[in-house]
C-alpha cells in the first residue's frame, strides 16, 4: 500500500472510551443476574499440608447459607488451566478444591450464598485440621533429588536444553569469560480489576460463563474438561477486561464458578479481594539464571552458556512452556552461534506462577543483559559499542533453525536512542562526590509474534457489508484494555477506505465468534490476528470492486472506493454507499458482501526494543529516582500510534517495578507477606518518570501494514536497563532484583569492604 | 438506620446499616457501578468519590459518616450529556486503557482542579498518588489534566 | 445482638452522653479510615460506634496566648492546607502531606495515632517533638489535657479508657525562633504514599542573631514500638552553630541510638541507613538558609 494512509498510525481513542471515562462500562463484577447466588473461596493458610478434618457445618447452618463445597463433594478431575487448546500434552495436578494444600493460598472450599456478606462471614466459620508438612520455599532446594516431594514425582519436573555450535569448545578460547547468577522475582501482575466471573446455567444444564478472559475457548477447554461436560454446552462470553497482562490468562475461577452454577441451577458470582488475587490467581515466574558468556579480545561474543531454574511455584501450569519460551529469546538478539541455553523447572511450596506480560522475556533479559554490561565492563568498552557489535541484523537467521528474525532493527533502535538520550555524553561524564549518585544503563530485548513454528496460529474471521454500509467483523478478539479492537477497525477501515466509526466488533462469545486458536498470547494479536483482518478486508474489497464492476458497468481497475463510496473513476457524478452495492449484489447475484476465512499465521518475526536510562541514587537509604527514560522500539509499523505509546509506558511503570520495588515475598513457613498494597509497591505516579517513546518503523514484511507486537516486548528491556544503570552510579554489582534500598545498600557496603 | 444525603445532585434517603460502607451503597444500593473497589485498603484509588469537594476512598468511609454530605461519582460527571471537560481529556490523551482505575483516577482529578485551578505537574502527580493504574504508566494521564487545565477549562468546576 | 448501634452526637454533651454505655465493643470513629480496615478484617460486627465527626465545633485551628489548638475533626488535608501551620508548624504541614493519599488526608485525622497507638503512625513522632497534648473527655462531662508522650504506652496500647474521647490536639506555640521539618522514609523502594519504615522530627529553637540552635528536639518513629526521643542528638546539637559538618556527626549519633534500639534486628537493618538519610534530610530542610 503505497497510498496515503487515513488510519493506520494515527491515534484513535479505545472503542468503549466513552463508556470507560463516564463509568457506565459494565466489568463483570458490575452486572447482576436474576436470583444470583454469591461465592466466596476459602483458601488456604499454610504453604503445605494435608486436610485432617474439615467442618463445614457451622458455615452450613448460617442463614442464606446455600451450599458449600470442597473435595469431598466436587469433581477429582485433574486439569491444567495452561492449556489453551487441545492436542498440547500437559501435566493435569489442578483440581477445583484440594484436599492436599500445596501454597499458602491454595483453594479447598467455597461457599454459595445469597449475598456476598454472608458468603464472607460463612467461609470463615470452616474450620480446617492440618497435617502439615515440609515446606520447600527455594528453588535451588526444590531442585535437589532429596527435597521433599511436593506432587507425587518429586519437584523437579522439566528440564530442556536449546543449543547451537559447540558452546564448549569456543568458550575455552574466550579472551574473558563472565559469569553472574542473577534472581528475578516473583511478581504480581495487578490489574486493577481483580479476578471475576459470573457463570449460569439454564434448566436444560447449558452453562454460560462471564469472564474477562484472554481466551475464550481456551475457557470453553478448560471448563469441559474440569467439569466432564460437552463444549457444546459450555458458552464463554468475554467481558470488559480490567486489565490482565497475563494473569487473566489461565482460566481460574471460570470451572469453578461453572462447577458452583451447574451444581446448584443458579447464577453464581464469584469476585476476589486484593489479597486472594495476589495469592490464589498467578504469579510472574521467579527465576534464578546463571549466564557465561565469553568475548574475543574486539568484543566479539563467542560462546554462552545460560542456565535458568524456573520456579513455578505449587502447581505445573505453564512452567514447562515458559521455560522453553525464554530460551527462544536468547537466539534472536545477539549474533551467537555456539549457545547453550539449559532450563530446570521445580516445584515449590509458593504461588503459582502463569504467564506474565512478556512471559519469561523480561527475566531471561535481565539475567542476560546485565550480565552483558558486566562483560562490556571488563573489556572496558562503552556497552552500547559492545552491544552494536555484536546485535542481530535485518532478516539473520535463528542459529537453532527457529523462526526467521524478519526485518529486525535492533541496531537502529539502539544508534537512535545513543543519540536522542545523549548516552556518549552521559556515560562518560565524571562521576560527581556526595551523597546521591548518578549513572545511565540501557538494555535490548527481544520478543516474538506469535506461536508460528511452536503451536497453532490461525484464526478465522468474518467480515460484512450491512445493507446500511456499516462493517461488522466477527472474531474472538479479547481486547484486555490495549485497543485490539480499535486496531483491529483501524486495519479493516484502511483496507475498505470506510470511516472507523463504521466498523462494528460483536462481543467475543464463544456461540458468536468464529475459531481462534490461541486468544490474546503469545503476542500475536496485531501480527496474527491484525493480519487475518486486513487479509478478510482485502477479500471483502475485491468483492467490492468485482461487484462495483458488474453493477457500475466498468472496467474492475476504474472501480474506485473512498470513504465508503464506489463509482467509476469515468464517471464521477454516480456514486452508490457500500451499502447500496450491498443490497444491489444481493438482488441480482444472491451474494452477499461478506467473507469469511481462516487466516494462518505466516511467520513469527521477532519485535526488538532498547531502553536508555538515568537515575540517581541515594548513597545513605538505598533510594533510587529515575531522572530521565527513553524506549526506542522497532515495531515496524504502529497501527495506533496513541496505543503503541501507551502500552510502552505502561510497560516500563510495570518494568520499574521489577526492578526496584516489586517482590512478593513470604516468610520462613510460606505465609505471604506482601499479599496486599500497602505491603506490595506498584509504582505510583509521583515515582513514575515520563517515559519518552521513539519508534523504529521499517516495515516488517509478514506483518499488516508492517507492524509488529509491542505490548509485551515494551516491558522486556526495563528492568536489566535499570540495574544497569545503578551499577553504573554506583560501581556495584547488582544481581538480586527488585534492587530494593537494602540490596542496595549492602552493595555499596560490600564494595567500600572491598577497597579497604 | 436513616441515611440522607445528595449524590450527583439527586437528594437520596436510604436505610443503610452502620456498617455498610459507603462503596457499598453506592454500587448496590444505587446501581452507581462506575466507582470501583480494587483493594478495600485505600492505596489503589479505584473507589474514590468528592464528598463535599475532596476526593475521599469510598471503601475506607461508612455510608452513614456521608449524612448531609454532597457526593459526586463518577456518574455525576457528566452534565446534560455533555462530558465533563477532563472526561474528554482523558479520551483526546489516551489516558484510558482498561478504564478500570478510571473512574477513581477522574474523581482524584477533579478534586484537585476544584482545590487548584493551575497545578503544577508535580502537584497532579501527588493527586493522584494513591490511585494506581497498570496500563499507562501514568504519563497520558498527568498530560490530559494539563489539557484541561490550558484549555482553561474549569469553568463549571 | 448481632448489629452495630451507631451514635452522631453533634455537642459535646452528647458525646459525653454516648460515652455513659461505652465498653469494649465500643468504636470511637474519626475519619474511619484506619476503623473500617479494621473492622472488616477483624470481622466486627456488633457494638456501638460513636461518629466523632459530627460533633460542630471541633474542625477548627485555632490560637490562644501560649498554644495552637486543634480540634479532633481537624483533618491532615485541613492542616496541611493552614497557612499559618505551613509557616509555623512545618514538622505538623510536612508530616499531613506526607500521609497516605490525598484521599486519606481528606478523611483522617489526628486523634487516629494515638487512640491506635500505631508504631508507624506518622503523627506520633510530630506530636511528641511539639509536646503535644490531648485534650480527654468522659462519660462525665470531666475534661483533662494528658501530654501525648503520656497516652500511647505501647504498640496498640493507651492509657485511654473505654469512655474518653479525644476532642482537641494542643501544643505549645512556636517562638519566632521557632523552625521544625518531619521526614519519613518508607517500607518498600517507594518515595511517596509508603508506610513509614522510620520516620524524624525535629524542632528547634534557633536564634538567627547568634546564629545559635539554643534547643533542638528530635523524635524518631516507627523504630520502636513507641516514638522516643533521641536525646544525645538534641544534647549534641545544644548550643551549636549550624552547619554541614554538623549532620554527619549528628547522623552518627541518631544512627547509633536506633541501632541500639533495634538490637541486632537483622530484617530491621535498613532503618539503621534510613535514618542517616533522614538526619541530613531534616537539618537540611530546617537550616537551608543559614548553611
Amino acid at each position: 500500500m503505497d497510498q496515503k494512509l487515513k488510519y493506520i498510525g494515527k491515534y484513535i481513542p479505545i472503542h468503549d472510551a466513552k463508556e470507560k471515562v463516564s463509568g457506565k462500562i459494565v466489568y463483570v463484577g458490575d452486572m447482576e443476574l436474576h436470583g444470583m447466588l454469591h461465592a466466596k473461596l476459602v483458601l488456604s493458610p499454610i504453604a503445605h499440608g494435608r486436610i485432617k478434618h474439615i467442618n463445614i457445618s457451622k458455615a452450613e447452618a448460617l442463614p442464606g447459607v446455600i451450599a458449600v463445597f470442597n473435595y469431598k463433594n466436587s469433581p477429582e478431575i485433574l486439569y491444567n488451566a495452561h492449556k489453551w487448546i487441545e492436542g498440547i500434552e500437559v501435566i493435569r495436578d489442578e483440581r477445583l478444591f484440594t484436599s492436599h494444600v500445596r501454597f499458602f493460598g491454595d483453594r479447598i472450599a467455597a461457599v454459595v450464598a445469597e449475598s456476598k456478606e454472608i458468603a464472607e462471614k460463612a467461609a470463615n466459620l470452616i474450620e480446617v485440621e492440618y497435617e502439615e508438612l515440609p515446606v520447600i520455599l527455594d528453588p535451588e532446594i526444590a531442585k535437589k533429588a532429596d527435597s521433599y516431594p511436593i506432587h507425587p514425582d518429586g519437584n523437579h519436573f522439566f528440564s530442556k536444553e536449546i543449543k547451537c555450535g559447540n558452546p564448549d569448545e569456543k568458550m575455552k578460547e574466550g579472551f574473558l569469560t563472565i559469569e553472574d547468577r542473577i534472581e528475578t522475582p516473583k511478581t504480581h501482575h495487578a490489574a486493577m480489576e481483580t479476578h471475576a466471573c459470573i457463570a449460569d446455567t439454564d434448566q436444560i444444564g447449558n452453562i454460560t460463563v462471564y469472564t474477562p478472559c484472554q481466551v475464550i475457548f481456551q475457557v470453553q477447554l478448560i471448563v469441559s474438561e474440569a467439569l466432564k461436560i460437552p463444549r457444546n454446552k459450555i458458552r464463554v462470553i468475554k467481558t470488559t477486561t480490567g486489565g490482565s497482562f497475563g494473569g487473566k490468562g489461565q482460566p481460574i475461577l471460570e470451572p469453578i464458578a461453572a462447577f458452583l452454577s451447574y451444581t446448584l441451577k443458579r447464577p453464581v458470582k464469584l469476585v476476589l479481594d486484593r489479597t486472594e488475587e495476589i495469592i490464589a490467581t498467578r504469579t510472574r515466574t521467579k527465576t534464578i539464571g546463571t549466564v557465561q558468556t565469553a568475548v574475543d579480545k574486539e568484543g566479539n561474543i563467542i560462546a554462552r552458556d545460560i542456565h535458568m531454574l524456573v520456579d513455578a511455584g505449587a502447581y505445573t501450569t505453564n512452567g514447562e512452556a515458559i521455560a522453553v519460551a525464554m530460551g527462544k529469546k536468547t537466539f534472536k538478539l545477539y549474533r551467537i552461534y555456539d549457545q547453550r541455553y539449559v532450563a530446570e523447572a521445580v516445584y515449590t511450596n509458593t504461588l503459582i506462577a502463569g504467564a506474565c506480560r512478556g512471559y519469561g522475556s523480561p527475566q531471561i533479559h535481565s539475567v542476560t543483559e546485565i550480565n552483558l554490561d558486566n562483560v562490556a565492563k571488563a573489556l572496558h568498552m562503552d556497552p552500547v559499542e559492545f552491544r552494536l557489535k555484536n546485535l542481530v541484523h535485518p532478516y539473520d537467521k535463528d542459529p537453532t533453525g527457529g523462526p526467521e528474525l524478519g526485518n529486525a532493527r535492533i541496531i537502529d533502535c539502539v544508534k537512535k536512542g545513543r543519540e536522542l538520550f545523549e548516552w556518549d555524553k552521559k556515560y562518560s561524564r565524571p562521576k560527581q562526590a556526595g551523597r546521591y549518585a548518578r549513572g545511565v544503563g540501557m538494555a535490548c530485548g527481544a520478543h516474538g509474534n506469535g506461536y508460528f513454528g511452536a503451536y497453532p496460529d490461525f484464526i478465522t474471521l468474518s467480515l460484512r457489508i450491512n445493507e446500511e454500509g456499516t462493517a461488522v467483523l466477527k472474531g474472538a478478539f479479547h481486547d484486555v484494555g490495549c485497543g485490539t479492537n480499535m486496531t483491529m477497525m483501524q486495519i479493516v477501515a484502511e483496507v475498505l477506505d470506510l470511516d472507523v466509526s463504521k466498523i462494528y466488533i460483536p462481543a467475543t462469545d464463544t456461540l458468536v465468534s468464529p475459531f481462534d486458536s490461541a486468544g490474546t498470547q503469545a503476542s500475536r494479536v496485531t501480527f496474527v490476528c491484525g493480519g487475518a483482518a486486513k487479509k478478510v478486508a482485502e477479500q471483502v474489497r475485491a468483492k467490492l470492486i468485482a461487484y462495483g464492476a458488474k453493477v457500475l458497468d466498468c472496467m474492475e481497475a476504474d472501480v474506485v472506493l473512498e470513504d465508503g463510496y464506489v463509482w467509476d473513476c469515468n464517471s464521477i457524478d454516480l456514486k452508490i454507499s457500500y451499502g447500496e452495492l450491498a443490497v444491489i449484489t444481493q438482488k441480482r447475484y444472491s451474494e452477499e458482501m461478506g467473507a469469511t476465512m481462516t487466516y494462518q499465521s505466516p511467520g513469527n518475526p521477532t519485535s526488538y526494543g532498547a531502553h536508555f536510562v538515568e537515575v540517581e541514587v541515594d548513597t545513605m537509604t538505598g533510594r533510587v529516582k529515575i531522572l530521565a527514560y527513553l524506549a526506542v522500539h522497532d515495531l515496524g509499523k504502529a497501527i495506533n500510534s496513541g496505543f503503541v505509546e501507551g502500552q510502552i509506558q505502561g510497560a516500563v511503570q510495570m518494568g520499574i517495578g521489577m526492578a526496584l520495588s516489586e517482590e512478593i515475598t513470604f516468610d520462613s513457613k510460606g505465609k505471604v507477606t506482601a499479599g496486599r498494597f500497602s505491603r506490595y509497591h506498584v509504582i505510583n505516579a509521583p515515582d513514575m518518570p515520563e517515559v519518552q517513546v521513539e519508534l523504529i518503523e521499517r516495515l516488517e514484511d509478514l506483518g499488516p501494514f508492517g507492524a509488529k507486537s509491542i505490548g509485551e516486548a515494551a516491558t522486556v528491556p526495563t528492568a536489566p536497563a535499570i540495574i544497569n544503570a545503578i551499577n553504573h552510579a554506583l560501581d556495584v554489582n547488582l544481581t538480586v532484583l527488585p534492587a530494593l534500598p537494602d540490596r542496595i545498600m549492602d552493595a555499596i557496603k560490600s564494595k567500600t569492604k572491598e577497597r579497604v | 438506620m436513616l441515611l440522607e444525603f445528595d449524590v450527583n445532585g439527586i437528594k437520596r434517603k436510604l436505610d443503610v446499616d452502620p456498617e455498610m460502607r459507603l462503596i457499598d451503597i453506592l454500587r448496590d444500593k444505587l446501581g452507581l457501578k462506575g466507582t470501583k473497589e480494587g483493594c478495600g485498603e485505600g492505596e489503589c484509588g479505584a473507589c474514590t468519590v468528592i464528598i463535599d469537594s475532596v476526593a475521599v476512598n469510598s471503601c475506607l468511609v461508612l455510608a452513614i459518616q456521608a449524612r448531609d454530605k454532597q457526593i459526586i461519582t463518577i456518574e455525576g460527571l457528566e452534565k446534560d450529556g455533555e462530558l465533563d471537560l477532563l472526561q474528554k481529556t482523558f479520551i483526546n490523551q489516551g489516558a484510558v486503557q482498561c478504564g478500570y482505575c478510571t473512574p477513581g483516577m477522574l474523581m482524584s482529578c477533579k478534586a484537585l482542579l476544584m482545590q487548584n485551578t493551575n497545578p503544577t505537574e508535580k502537584e497532579i502527580r501527588l493527586a493522584i498518588s494513591g490511585n494506581l493504574c497498570r496500563c499507562t504508566g501514568y504519563t497520558k494521564i498527568i498530560r490530559a489534566v494539563r489539557e484541561a487545565v490550558e484549555t482553561g477549562g474549569m469553568q463549571n468546576g | 445482638m448481632d448489629k452495630f448501634t451507631y451514635k452522631t452526637p453533634v455537642t459535646l454533651e452528647e458525646l459525653v452522653e454516648s460515652l455513659k454505655s461505652a465498653n469494649e465493643n465500643t468504636y470511637i470513629l474519626g475519619g474511619g479510615t484506619d476503623f473500617v480496615i479494621q473492622m472488616r478484617k477483624k470481622r466486627l460486627s456488633q457494638g456501638v460506634i460513636i461518629d466523632m465527626t459530627g460533633i460542630r465545633g471541633l474542625n477548627e485551628i485555632n490560637m490562644d496566648e501560649d498554644h495552637i489548638r486543634l480540634g479532633a475533626n481537624v483533618t491532615y488535608s485541613q492542616l496541611y492546607n493552614n497557612p499559618f501551620i505551613r509557616a509555623h508548624v512545618a514538622c505538623l504541614a510536612q508530616m499531613a502531606i506526607k500521609v497516605g493519599s490525598k484521599q486519606i488526608q481528606n478523611m483522617a485525622r489526628l486523634p487516629g495515632n494515638i487512640v491506635n497507638a500505631s508504631k508507624a503512625g506518622d503523627s506520633i513522632p510530630v506530636l511528641l517533638a511539639l509536646d503535644a497534648s490531648a485534650k480527654i473527655i468522659n462519660s462525665k462531662g470531666e475534661t483533662k489535657q494528658i501530654k501525648v508522650q503520656d497516652i500511647i504506652l505501647g504498640m496498640g496500647k493507651t492509657i485511654l479508657n473505654r469512655d474518653e474521647a479525644i476532642i482537641e490536639i494542643l501544643f505549645p506555640k512556636p517562638t519566632i525562633n521557632t523552625r521544625s521539618s518531619f521526614g519519613k522514609i518508607g517500607h518498600g523502594a517507594r518515595n511517596e504514599l509508603t508506610i513509614a519504615n522510620v520516620s524524624l522530627a525535629m524542632i528547634t529553637e534557633y536564634n538567627q542573631i547568634n546564629n545559635i540552635i539554643e534547643k533542638a528536639c528530635l523524635v524518631v518513629g516507627a523504630v520502636a514500638p513507641v516514638a522516643f526521643h533521641a536525646a544525645q542528638a538534641e544534647v549534641f546539637l545544644q548550643s551549636k552553630r549550624p552547619s554541614r559538618l554538623l549532620i554527619p556527626q549528628l547522623a552518627d549519633i541518631l544512627q547509633k541510638q536506633v541501632e541500639t534500639v533495634l538490637k541486632g534486628n537483622v530484617s530491621s537493618k535498613h532503618k539503621i541507613n534510613d535514618i542517616r538519610g533522614l538526619a541530613f534530610d531534616v537539618f537540611e530542610n530546617i537550616f537551608t538558609d543559614v548553611i
